[in-house]
């Protein structure tokens, strides 16, 4: 018999501006996680996230993005986070976010993910991103140097496998 | 954690309950390496498929792809097309096949690194349509090769998907699949 899952964690929804929002406490139930976010920002600025609070310059990730004009690639490595778009900020226009992350409970692995951004007058962009650490993950950063806006919403899922 | 307004995600009222619209149909994870996974006996009951994963082959250079074969057909009846980023530039690429691909969804044994993906295969038991597929996939082989890329796959068959071969390959050979490696298969309601 098939098994239920993409169990929904927790879902926050901003009533007032703050600079971060992390999920912790994440329960180790699950094989991947999906973080969800429609978001804005109080004024530009490219977030950020990390897991476990962790600052060390051991994050390395890679973009395709285009505005519907221009079209590029960039790849950092060794970083203290990933950046959502490194490319194009986010605004007071909100948008679209999906953060995918593998096996993030899995002791044996570097935790990889992927993420989408879409923004309906800016880029869109797709990132695949490496936490290497074989920690697992019991949460997850999402930090920006302004504000995320009051209406903005955050989710986060398991999914069991 | 913070706490959860549950909004929409409310159970309904007396006598309800909220429907679980995407199940875990089948999970492999090797404990040795592996040259193919195959979903097989795949129920039509769902109205979507999804596999997400993650893959590392035991050899084979940098960029690694996972490939995707469907009901034994081996012939030349997939089509590919891309768009994929590998740091340096942005990249668009189409061409026929006998398997749908996932460009950057495995990569050569790397300390830690793991390449991942995730399929959704859409009206895959739906017997009036050929079938379409979205692949969103990345990895990263030390500093050298790495890349993100978006692949739309279509398999020009109406037959009802009931199974799905998986095997990596890359420089024009098939790589065993590394122990730890992990293909699960979702069904989705509709």
């Amino acid at each position: 018999m098939a098994t239920p899952t993409y169990t929904p964690l927790a879902n926050i929804t901003l009533s007032s501006a703050q600079s971060s929002v992390n999920f912790s406490s994440i329960s180790q139930a699950y094989r991947d996680l999906i973080v969800v976010m429609n978001v804005s920002l109080t004024s530009g600025q490219w977030p950020y996230y990390r897991f476990n609070n962790d600052s060390s310059t051991i994050y390395n990730y890679v973009a395709a993005y285009t505005d519907g004009t221009s079209r590029g690639s960039n790849y950092s490595a060794n970083d203290p986070a990933i950046f959502i778009d490194l490319n194009g900020q986010i605004t007071a226009t909100l948008e679209t976010i999906t953060i995918n992350i593998s096996d993030y409970s899995a002791t044996d692995k570097h935790k990889s993910c992927l993420h989408r951004k879409n923004k309906s007058d800016g880029y869109v962009n797709m990132t695949g991103g490496r936490w290497a650490s074989t920690a697992a993950i019991t949460s997850v950063n999402l930090i920006t140097t302004t504000s995320w806006a009051a209406g903005s919403t955050f989710a986060l899922y398991g999914v069991v496998a | 954690m913070s706490p959860v307004p549950l909004g929409f995600w409310a159970v309904a009222g007396a006598g309800g309950g909220a429907t679980n619209s995407y199940e875990l149909i089948s999970s492999v994870i090797l404990g040795s390496d592996t040259s193919t996974i195959n979903f097989t006996s795949i129920p039509s009951t769902y109205k979507h498929l999804q596999i997400r994963w993650a893959c590392r082959t035991a050899s084979g250079g940098s960029t690694i792809e996972t490939q995707f074969q469907f009901n034994g057909d081996t012939g030349a009846n997939y089509n590919i097309h891309m768009l994929f980023g590998n740091g340096t530039g942005a990249y668009a690429d189409g061409y026929a096949a006998n398997s749908i691909s996932a460009k950057y969804g495995s990569v050569a044994a790397t300390a830690g690194a793991w390449g991942t993906g995730i399929m959704d295969l859409l009206d895959y038991s739906n017997t009036s349509k050929n079938k379409t597929a979205k692949i969103l996939s990345s990895s990263f082989y030390g500093t050298g090769d790495k890349g993100v890329a978006l692949n739309g796959g279509l398999w020009r068959n109406t037959a009802a998907v009931s199974s799905i071969l998986i095997w990596a390959n890359g420089g024009n050979a098939s790589w065993n699949m590394q122990t730890g490696s992990r293909f699960s298969l979702y069904g989705i309601k509709g």
